[in-house]
């Protein structure tokens, strides 16, 4: 005679009811225990009476004693590992609930590992410096003559000295410049030349506001002669390989030559500029126009250092005087402000910043989706082990009659809680150490997973670790404190108001986020889409740019000569010169006078672009009024055109009544400036020129072949490799002196929102593991649910209900909860998509189908997670499930 | 039967010295093979046993093992190196006091007491 399970089951139980707790002692006395009713039934007695007899036989006076007496002679580490063990077999007993609590926890805590490396590494820019405190940049407020401010990192060229001499409270200043393309730096010998895209000029200064080290050469004033420059460790060696650089000579765009007088370290990412070669600013005085002395030309940047204690209010109070001294009778135009170095990365989206800013409200979305993810696993984890130890109630009903709650039961779900905790955490950091690199490829961030710190993150990990065990032990130790013992006894568990509304209100919360989260998913995604297929203004696909590097400028018959035979290749549709690119590029600004017949004169701060004839057909931009550029027309070459939005500012509301119109404007060679003056052809459509971050500025077009920066080709049907050859051996033929490189116009738009767009799929990424997450702990609840109602669905059905009707009874309840969910959930998510597109000046609406959708997908969802269970629990046979032991 | 007063002291030399002779023992199976040898007259109760057992494996002269027998789990008590050496020095140790009881409560040593 050998007892069935179910038998051996109910053995437990009184067991448990007698008080016996010990897990290893409780498997000593089941077996001791069954054997001997095995052999009193061999004698033919039934089942209940054998182990009532066997149990009176085995403790005539109460099992407790024996548990007493066993765990009193124990050490308490001997208990722990009793706990750790009984943990173990426990989950191993729950696998389903194992899998959802370790997949939920080991991927929150990866992601927020992830999010955290991320965000840090963010945190970090401008931390390096040791006057970090104490550095502030310069920038200018414009006020525009139409009326708009014009918000700019940059200064003018004299100010920073000039401030230093006037106020003796700014302790030094630098100033920084950084010309907008790419320049050409070649080797004594003349035979290499490179093109260097992150040069900048400086003030010598600047080694004692950065923290840019030395490593070799004059560490003092290695930028205090013209002339002189400092270069990277990594293009030393690409220059002069092992020999000693200091000293060796480079040749700036075949103008001027430049000494190395110092070599500095690297310079890491998370400065917000970057520099592989710095020359000394007073150079530019020597070799350029006579820029340096302009008051007004805001192409510089100026960085102050306070001394301690000297706040930035100090000298901002100062500057209209400043302005008023030297900027004469424009003065009260310009308001500046000192804006802390620490800032810049996160905090300034101006116009003219050096290196692509972050966006503080996006990354503060990621930290908070990061939070999400932990508290749903968390959730989750806190919600299945308390659902799991419902069953548990009576026992402690019983213990609490007896007299308390034992602190080792307290102890045993604190120990079981960390077990789960400890294997996540260690699934996580395995998962994290394969995924990591691919993590890191795609933000393209120079992370490292587990750094110098990683000791003490791990114990702090613990100490978080420690402290949610103990409140996921504490949780249901408080339920179970609160249980009116004799409601527990009889089985009234949710019944009972209390845990009915804890678990609708999890349930609740989790729809509330994953509803938050997909609304924003969709949202995020319609955004991303909106600025891709945003029509522009022009033709943006199949343009190839190439960069013109020329030591000389380019007349307009060579402007003429290139475009045309770039436009005799075949599978090039036409070719332009431009002085811009379209996309992405800092406009140049100019004051232009617009007289008009019948008007006062207008003098108006406008962006200018400068082009050649077939400007228009080769962007394919829509002329609103007037011509085109014309061989025709010999006057041409001074005549202008403008855009929409110039037509605004001057306050036309006819396209037509602009045409004729006279423009002049001050205009600068190297000759010195001169006046351009002309006259308006044409009108033509706005089209956006720096990012959709930003509104479209007016704009003056006109021809100068002098100023030219770009060739563009329009290809007849997308890129072929002949059509590159071929133009490849046009271009060396035509340009030897430009290298010829190129981007695709379409790709380069996508490169100017590269950090948007990757912020916003690491949002969607991150999202989808939540969503995931939240479906796992639904799963995990619906279960429980279905599994305590199992008894009543049994009596509902034996009364005459169909399996239909208790699948939509089981389903009621959730569909309720996602109304109340999508009406808590919606102004929540409009308000914090509303202020996350606010930083675009061009957004995609909000659409509102996509709460209808976010419902949808949350019921979805639900049908997935919680539709077995509930089916399988609705279609059950009520005998079975009826049947009590 | 003797009284459990008496017999208190030397429950862990008899588990002990039983589970030298055998490879493993079982709770049940300790308690039946008490009884049979002692033909009934030592009763070595469930309620002596297992926290007597559990305090063993604590120290190291007993470890156990679990199997599963039919639907429940079985654990089954064998004895270690240490217990070995412990079990030994405890029947020596009990010899020697049966023996030195015996000189304390046999005949003659009564009557020399009678003769003091």
């Amino acid at each position: 005679m050998s007892l069935k399970a179910h038998q051996i089951r109910l053995i437990e139980k009184r067991l448990k009811k007698e008080g016996i707790t010990y897990d290893p002692l409780s498997e000593d006395i089941v077996d001791h225990i069954c054997i001997q009713v095995e052999e009193r039934m061999d004698q033919g007695q039934k089942f209940m009476d054998a182990l009532d007899a066997a149990l009176q036989e085995f403790a005539p006076s109460g099992l407790s004693d024996i548990e007493e007496a066993t765990t009193r002679n124990l050490k308490n580490f001997t208990m722990f590992k009793s706990y750790i063990v009984v943990a173990w077999r426990n989950m191993m007993r729950q696998k389903s609930m194992l899998f959802i609590n370790l997949t939920g926890l080991a991927l929150g805590f990866a992601c927020v590992l992830f999010i955290y490396r991320y965000v840090d590494f963010e945190m970090s820019y401008d931390t390096q410096h040791p006057a970090k405190e104490s550095v502030y940049r310069l920038i200018t407020h414009r006020q525009q003559e139409n009326g708009e401010t014009y918000h700019s990192a940059f200064t003018g060229a004299p100010w920073g000295p000039a401030l230093e001499a006037d106020y003796p409270e700014i302790e030094t200043t630098t100033r920084i410049m950084k010309y907008r393309l790419p320049v050409q730096v070649s080797l004594e010998s003349g035979a290499n030349r490179f093109l260097e895209p992150d040069l900048i000029w400086a003030d010598n200064s600047i080694f004692s506001l950065f923290h840019l080290p030395i490593i070799a050469g004059d560490d003092k004033n290695p930028l205090a002669s013209p002339n002189s420059i400092v270069i990277s460790k990594q293009l030393a060696k690409k220059y002069f390989g092992d020999e000693n650089p200091i000293g060796k000579r480079l040749e700036y765009e075949g103008n001027f030559g430049l000494q190395v007088t110092a070599v500095m370290q690297d310079m890491p990412d998370n400065i917000h500029f970057k520099a592989d070669l710095i020359g000394s600013f007073n150079t530019l005085g020597h070799s350029f126009w006579h820029i340096m002395d302009n008051w007004s030309i805001l192409y510089y940047y100026t960085y102050l250092k306070l001394p301690e204690g000297t706040q930035p209010e100090q000298v901002e109070n100062n500057l209209p005087q400043f302005y008023a001294k030297y900027l004469g009778e424009n003065a009260d135009r310009y308001q500046g402000e000192l804006q802390p170095i620490k800032d810049i990365y996160l905090h300034s989206d101006l116009s003219g910043e050096m290196k692509a800013n972050a966006d503080y409200q996006q990354l503060m979305l990621l930290v908070l989706i990061a939070g999400l993810i932990m508290l749903l696993a968390i959730t989750n984890f806190v919600s299945l082990t308390t659902s799991r130890l419902i069953p548990r109630f009576k026992e402690v009903g019983i213990r609490k009659v007896m007299g308390g709650l034992r602190t080792d039961f307290f102890f045993q779900f604190i120990t079981e809680a960390f077990v789960v905790l400890a294997i996540s955490l260690a699934l996580a950091l395995t998962l994290g150490y394969f995924i990591f690199p691919y993590f890191v490829s795609f933000v393209e961030k120079p992370l490292v997973l587990f750094n110098d710190l990683w000791l003490l993150e791990l114990i702090s990990f613990i100490l978080v670790m420690l402290v949610l065990s103990v409140v996921a032990g504490l949780y249901p130790a408080t339920i179970m404190a609160g249980l009116n013992p004799s409601g527990a006894l009889k089985g009234v568990i949710h019944g009972s108001g209390s845990a009915q509304w804890l678990r609708e209100g999890q349930v609740l919360f989790q729809y509330v986020i994953c509803i938050c989260l997909i609304v924003a998913t969709f949202q995020v995604g319609d955004q991303m889409k909106y600025i891709q297929n945003k029509d522009l203004g022009f033709d943006k696909e199949d343009i190839l740019m190439v960069p013109l590097y020329i030591s000389s400028d380019l007349t307009s018959q060579q402007a003429d000569l290139i475009s045309n035979e770039l436009t005799r290749i075949p599978g090039v549709k036409r070719a332009s010169v431009t002085s811009h690119k379209l996309v992405g590029d800092q406009p140049y600004g100019a004051s232009y006078a617009f007289q008009l017949p019948g008007r006062p004169t207008d003098t108006l701060a406008m962006n200018r672009l400068h082009v050649d004839r077939h400007f228009i057909e080769t962007y394919d931009i829509e002329l609103i009024a007037g011509r085109n550029y014309s061989k025709d027309f010999s006057t041409d070459t001074s005549a202008f055109l403008i855009n929409e939005q110039a037509l605004k500012t001057l306050g036309l509301n006819d396209a037509e009544a602009a045409i004729g119109g006279q423009i002049s404007y001050q205009a600068q060679n190297e000759n010195g400036r001169y006046l351009r003056r002309g006259r308006v052809i044409g009108v033509i459509k706005n089209f956006n020129f720096s990012s959709l971050h930003r509104t479209i500025a007016p704009m003056v077009i006109d021809m100068q072949a002098a100023r030219s920066h770009f060739v563009a080709c329009k290809l007849e049907s997308g890129l072929s490799e002949g059509t590159l050859t071929s133009i490849e051996n046009a271009w060396a033929r035509l340009l030897p002196e430009s290298p010829f490189t190129y981007t695709v116009l379409g790709d380069h738009l996508s490169e100017s929102y590269k950090e948007e767009t990757r912020l916003s799929e690491l949002l969607q990424y991150f999202s989808f593991i939540s969503i995931f997450i939240a479906g796992l702990g639904m799963l995990g609840l619906a279960s429980g649910t279905a599994a305590k109602r199992v008894k009543e669905i049994g009596v509902r059905k034996v009364l005459g209900a169909s399996s239909t009707t208790v699948i939509m009874l089981l389903f009621k309840s959730f569909i309720i909860l996602i109304g109340i969910a999508l009406l808590v959930s919606s102004p929540l998510a409009y308000y914090l998509l509303d202020s996350w597109l606010s930083g675009f000046a061009y957004h995609a609406p909000i659409n509102w189908t996509n709460f209808g959708l976010a419902a949808v997908i949350s019921l979805g969802l639900t049908v997935v997670s919680v539709g077995y269970i509930t089916i399988s629990a609705a279609t059950a046979n009520p005998i079975r499930t009826l049947r009590s032991e | 039967m003797y009284s459990s007063q008496l017999l208190k002291g030397t429950f862990q030399t008899i588990i002990l010295k039983l589970l030298s002779n055998a490879d493993r023992m079982y709770g049940y199976e300790i308690t039946q093979k008490v009884k049979l040898l002692s033909d009934g007259e030592v009763i070595l109760s469930e309620g002596s046993l297992y926290p007597l057992l559990h305090k063993m494996e604590e120290e190291g002269l007993v470890s156990t093992s679990r199997e599963k027998v039919g639907n429940r789990f079985r654990r089954y008590y064998a004895i270690t190196f240490k217990g070995r050496q412990e079990g030994e020095a405890k029947v020596d140790e009990f010899a020697r006091f049966v023996k030195t009881m015996g000189k304390l409560i046999s005949p003659d040593v009564s009557s020399n007491l009678d003769a003091i």
